[in-house]
């Protein structure tokens, strides 16, 4: 056999394992719960700040010389601004299908509805003033979980399914149905990581990495709208401490593409990225709540709740 | 294992990638010439290439051509590790395969969710990171790139109370951010700067008006609004926060000397 078929079998081997390990769905149906439920917290909780995150009603009363128009498939659709009555219902019904999503009531059709939706309502704030990169995450999201059967475990449906004689094909737990959502989360972020630490080299170059352009940008934060404490000044001011944290920074965010690959790399660079995340917040006030609340995708919580069998529910 | 097809295999794969990695490094160097050329031709208003100035096309080609370096760089070297036996067993150690045997699907329909997905956002990632540009959610991500220096620039929105009071209005603008709200006024795109801060500063005072009479927001009657510019030589213990160099861009209703 020629090496070439032996590099194709291996490869197809490990491309099978990776997306297509069996899986009861356990750990699918706690990130879905924890991720939809934890957005419904997060998102009215930013209603107390004064982020374009919240009072999404108020979009509609946005001037529409001030919309810019957003490149890509918001465009495209022909999406634009509605007023601030209609905005106010599809906020009201995006917060219910959350809600329902996490859940796990009319799951196929709730993840669809805040797909739908949040695709929207998040994408309308970008039209204006200048793109905000938090909601980019949480939104890949929203559309691999409507992809998927997340419902089908932990869920009320599944209770109502249960109740009335119906089960989930028993095929899926072992084609890997319930595998491949989370693997193309963990695929997301990492593409999206890599893309930011590719920018960094590109476009900012060897300045942005030897220069004291990480601390001007950190002290510059103290000068506008976040909320960023004193007592971080001096930290920011440590010599060295630019060119070590963009290094730091590049480095990390360009190994984001290697979470695919091993559990042990991918706990070290997750873990590093969470650190990092929780860094900005800390030194320049800015908040990546949706992105910290999608992490969940990276915790095994079947392990943690060590099912044993597949009638086992968690009380 | 057929010894002669491997050493085939790994010499096509050096071969390769060394073709084109000198034919992309060749083209960094060739093309930037040849676009200057088509620039000053008569091919360049064919091609609309007048409508930004040649500096800007040469900066986007010279981050294309470092993305594909960067990424054409890594996609080689993966499929060269991929064919070489010996990477392959020490990633087996390194990585073990979960399950040794797993059952093809009943249907292949049922993968096609996957595949069509995977295939959306990684190829409408890979396009933005490639060419460096936004289409929301995709996108290549350029937050932070810029190099911060010491002079730091925001804009401020001001309402002047019947008593002449200056007010902030930036809480009465939500949902748009302080940091939207100079966005705003700073992306005029082709529009005359002038014209367009004192658009901007009329829409804002039209918007603060008709949100305080649909009962939006509890702020304060204003008779004028005002657009500052506002500059800071930053410090490192922030102490100048509270005394920018203010300049007023705009004004609405504008008075005589704006007119």
């Amino acid at each position: 056999m020629s090496n070439h078929s032996d590099a194709g079998i291996w490869f197809s081997k490990r491309w099978e394992n990776f997306w297509f390990a069996p899986s009861d769905g356990t750990n699918l149906a706690i990130c879905r719960i924890i991720f939809f439920l934890g957005l419904a917290i997060v998102y009215p909780a930013e209603l107390l700040s004064t982020w374009d995150m919240i009072y999404y009603a108020q979009w509609g009363d946005v001037p529409d010389y001030f919309n810019r128009g957003l490149s890509g498939p918001f465009t495209w659709l022909g999406l634009e601004q509605t007023g601030y009555d209609n905005l106010r219902i599809l906020d009201c019904i995006f917060f219910i299908a959350l809600i329902m999503s996490g859940i796990g009531l009319f799951t196929r059709v709730s993840t669809l509805v805040v797909f739908l939706l949040g695709f929207y309502l998040w994408g309308l704030p970008q039209c204006f003033g200048k793109i905000y990169h938090t909601t980019a995450i949480p939104v890949f999201m929203f559309a691999i979980l409507a992809a998927s059967r997340c419902g089908d475990r932990i869920s009320i449906d599944a209770w109502i399914r249960r109740k009335i004689g119906w089960s989930s094909p028993v095929h899926l737990k072992s084609e890997g149905a319930y595998t491949w959502p989370v693997r193309l989360a963990w695929a997301t972020f990492g593409l999206c990581f890599f893309a930011a630490g590719v920018s960094k080299i590109t476009l900012g170059g060897w300045e942005w990495l030897l220069s004291d352009q990480m601390k001007w940008n950190c002290i510059a934060h103290h000068y506008n709208e976040y909320r960023v404490a004193k007592w971080t000044l001096p930290i920011v001011c440590l010599p060295g401490f630019s060119p070590i944290a963009s290094a730091a920074t590049i480095v990390f965010e360009i190994a984001g593409i290697l979470i695919i690959f091993n559990s042990k790399l991918r706990a070290f660079v997750v873990a590093n990225l969470t650190l990092m995340q929780i860094g900005i917040w800390l030194l320049m006030g800015v908040p990546f709540t949706l992105w910290l609340v999608s992490y969940v995708f990276f915790v095994p919580w079947d392990r943690i709740f060590r099912y044993r069998n597949d009638d086992t529910e968690l009380a | 294992m057929n010894q002669p097809d491997k050493s085939k295999l790994l010499n096509f794969l050096r071969c390769s990638m060394c073709i084109s990695v000198i034919g992309w490094i060749a083209a960094g160097w060739l093309f930037p010439s040849l676009l200057t050329q088509l620039y000053e031709s008569s091919y360049g208003d064919t091609l609309r290439l007048s409508r930004y100035p040649l500096e800007r096309w040469l900066k986007q080609w010279n981050s294309v051509w470092a993305r594909g370096l960067i990424v054409g760089s890594i996609a080689w070297l993966a499929m060269y590790a991929i064919s070489s036996e010996r990477f392959r067993n020490w990633y087996d150690r390194f990585s073990p395969l979960s399950s040794s045997s797993l059952k093809p699907p009943r249907s292949r329909r049922s993968r096609a969710p996957f595949y069509f997905l995977g295939a959306i956002i990684l190829i409408g990632q890979s396009v933005d990171i490639l060419i460096s540009r936004e289409h929301w959610p995709f996108s290549h991500f350029p937050m932070y790139t810029g190099i911060q220096t010491t002079d730091y620039v925001r804009y401020r929105v001001d309402g002047v109370l019947a008593d002449g009071t200056e007010i902030s209005l930036t809480p009465y603008f939500v949902p748009l951010s302080p940091g939207k709200i100079g966005a705003v006024v700073v992306n005029r795109g082709n529009r005359d700067l002038e014209k367009h801060a004192n658009r901007c500063a009329a829409e804002y005072f039209n918007w603060y008006s008709t949100s305080r009479e649909l009962g939006r927001h509890d702020g304060p009657e204003i008779t004028r609004l005002k657009i500052y510019h506002l500059q800071w030589v930053l410090q490192e213990d922030a102490s100048n926060l509270d005394s920018p160099l203010t300049t007023l861009v705009s004004e609405f209703p504008l008075t005589g000397k704006n007119e």
